[in-house]
């Protein structure tokens, strides 16, 4: 894939722009706070339609057009395997709306499928050491870039939880509860079984990164960690009836937490190198390429089912690895040699060796 | 807004609060009835208060009637064995309006939503089960004169709730409970369709 052309209107800090950005490594560099992150973001949004900061949609508008009830635009020309499309999202009244060549989407899954992009942020690098959250959502932003459909049964799922929830605090009766038990384990065996396909095409990958990087022979293992005993090979059937079981044991607890304690929610994404646990024991050194080692894997794999490359955004990433990582990940971005956004202060440390394109970024305006 | 505003502010005003309704169309349609004749203005207004006055539950399906019983319950044609079970009136039009179904119907006005604080007591579920109790009193109490309940709820994780939950309840009572297939579009082509529909139309897929 390939953003031919990316149009800035009224979003965040950034000067109204049209931007063509190379083939391959396009550099932003500037100092801190000066909107590089935010074209990322906005790359992001126009993939994603979401952005991977920002709490309320508002956030993402230049404050001056938000206090005067404006929109802002995010629109980009994208060549996916030599057919291109228009994107383009508008974000007015707190509401946003996806366009692909200028007509409403009807289901998401279809504005997806022609551009993925994949974030790599310094926040990624803390992620496999701190709570089972931010792994839970590494690998649901995984899973999604892999499958686009995963979002609505992510999205059902949650709804399934907030109604089983909503009925836990009210008191509700046996007869609802069960209604949602039901619902919970259908919604979450789906959710549990992308998951599980994910982490299986994933581990070979990430092993033989970790490999790559490192040389130090200690064997990168996944594993996802929810239901006891469940194998990685496990049906979606198989999940739904241990999910039933343990659902329905969770009653009398859940009834007195009034909150559900199964399911894919509470699950978390194991770590090990060898036998030790990364999430306890690894080092930084190891965490960190460990990180990398994910972020690499999820690309290849990404290449290998889609056949085409995703967009790369890194953001200021070179700035928290070791000059050996740093060397490491730019050999990858050669080797793969699809497009990629970067940020930095420090553009001479980029030394990819990339048919490169350098933007400069002085207070929200972006100089080619 | 109070009543002590220009007649053309207040109609905006009375206009934007209908749904999907915003300022712009509000003002567009008031400065249209401003410009037609009168008696597009008296007839509209006829038919708001009509609504209203005239316009109330049929005490069988309860659906939206001005007789009751409402005009499908009383029609002789219609078989009585099969119970269309829809969420809204505009559902009941939508199923009705393709002919296929000859049986009669039961309004829900809702589906269950925990979120949103709609349990069973909030829906005409209640006035279903009494529906199936007299029918099955009314032949003598041998058999469910009611054969078929067809649950005609929209495929999102509100309407299944509602589907597991009233063929659970409907079932004890006597009739089949089936649910409406959910799949590939007549007229649609297959490569546009998205991934989940395509893997409802697989599991429920049929010999030709």
């Amino acid at each position: 894939m390939l953003l031919r052309a990316l149009e800035l209107t009224a979003f965040r800090n950034l000067a109204d722009t049209v931007l063509q950005p190379g083939p391959q490594l396009n550099v932003l560099a500037g100092d801190n706070a000066q909107g590089k992150t935010n074209l990322l973001e906005a790359i992001y949004l126009l993939g994603t339609l979401r952005s991977f900061r920002a709490s309320k949609l508002g956030e993402l508008m230049r404050w001056d057009v938000e206090a005067q009830g404006g929109s802002a635009r995010v629109a980009g020309r994208v060549d996916t395997r030599g057919i291109e499309r228009k994107h383009e999202v508008t974000i007015q009244a707190g509401k946003k709306v996806a366009r692909l060549d200028g007509k409403g989407v009807r289901s998401p899954t279809d504005y997806f499928k022609w551009l993925t992009t994949v974030l790599f942020t310094p926040d990624d690098l803390g992620v496999l050491r701190g709570s089972p959250g931010g792994r839970r959502r590494l690998l649901d932003r995984a899973v999604f870039n892999r499958t686009p459909a995963y979002l609505g049964e992510h999205n059902d799922y949650q709804r399934a939880l907030k109604s089983r929830n909503a009925i836990l605090k009210d008191g509700g009766p046996d007869d609802m509860l069960e209604i949602w038990d039901f619902h919970l384990a259908r919604y979450g065996a789906r959710v549990v079984a992308r998951r599980l396909a994910y982490i299986a095409e994933l581990e070979p990958r990430v092993a033989a990164g970790y490999e790559a990087i490192t040389h130090t022979g200690l064997r990168a293992r996944l594993a996802y960690q929810g239901l006891e005993g469940l194998p990685l090979e496990a049906s979606e059937a198989d999940i739904h009836a241990a999910l039933v079981a343990a659902i329905g044991r969770s009653r009398g607890r859940d009834r007195a937490r009034q909150f559900s304690s199964v399911g894919p929610h509470a699950d978390d994404l194991g770590l090990w190198l060898d036998d030790r646990d990364v999430r306890l024991y690894a080092s930084q050194g190891q965490t960190r390429a460990l990180a990398l080692a994910l972020k690499i894997a999820e690309i290849r794999l990404l290449r290998d089912v889609h056949g085409s490359d995703p967009i790369l955004l890194l953001d200021d990433v070179s700035s928290e690895l070791d000059p050996q990582r740093n060397a490491h990940l730019f050999d990858f971005l050669d080797e793969v040699a699809c497009q990629c956004f970067l940020t930095t202060t420090h553009p001479e440390y980029v030394r990819a060796r990339l048919n490169r394109k350098d933007y400069r970024v002085v207070n929200g305006v972006i100089e080619g | 807004m109070g009543t002590g505003a220009d007649p053309i502010t207040r109609l905006i005003h009375e206009l934007g609060k209908l749904p999907g309704i915003g300022e712009r169309t509000a003002t567009r349609l008031a400065f249209h009835v401003m410009r037609a004749p009168e008696s597009l203005a008296q007839g509209l207004a006829q038919a708001l208060l009509d609504v209203k006055a005239k316009v109330r539950l049929c005490s069988s399906c309860m659906n939206l009637t001005e007789d009751d019983p409402c005009a499908l319950c009383a029609d002789a044609r219609r078989d009585p064995g099969l119970l269309c079970v829809v969420a809204t009136p505009a559902d009941l039009l939508a199923v009705d309006r393709g002919g296929a179904f000859r049986g009669r119907y039961h309004v829900l006005h809702g589906v269950l939503s925990p979120l949103e604080g709609i349990g069973p007591d909030d829906l005409r579920i209640g006035d279903l089960v009494r529906r199936l109790r007299d029918a099955e009193a009314a032949s003598g109490g041998t058999a469910q004169p009611i054969r078929e309940v067809i649950l005609a709820l929209s495929p999102n994780v509100e309407g299944e709730a509602t589907a597991l939950y009233l063929a659970r309840l409907l079932r004890p009572l006597g009739p089949r409970v089936t649910r409406i297939a959910s799949g590939v579009p007549i007229g649609g082509e297959l490569e546009y369709v998205d991934q989940v529909t395509i893997a409802r139309a697989l599991e429920a897929r049929r010999e030709v």
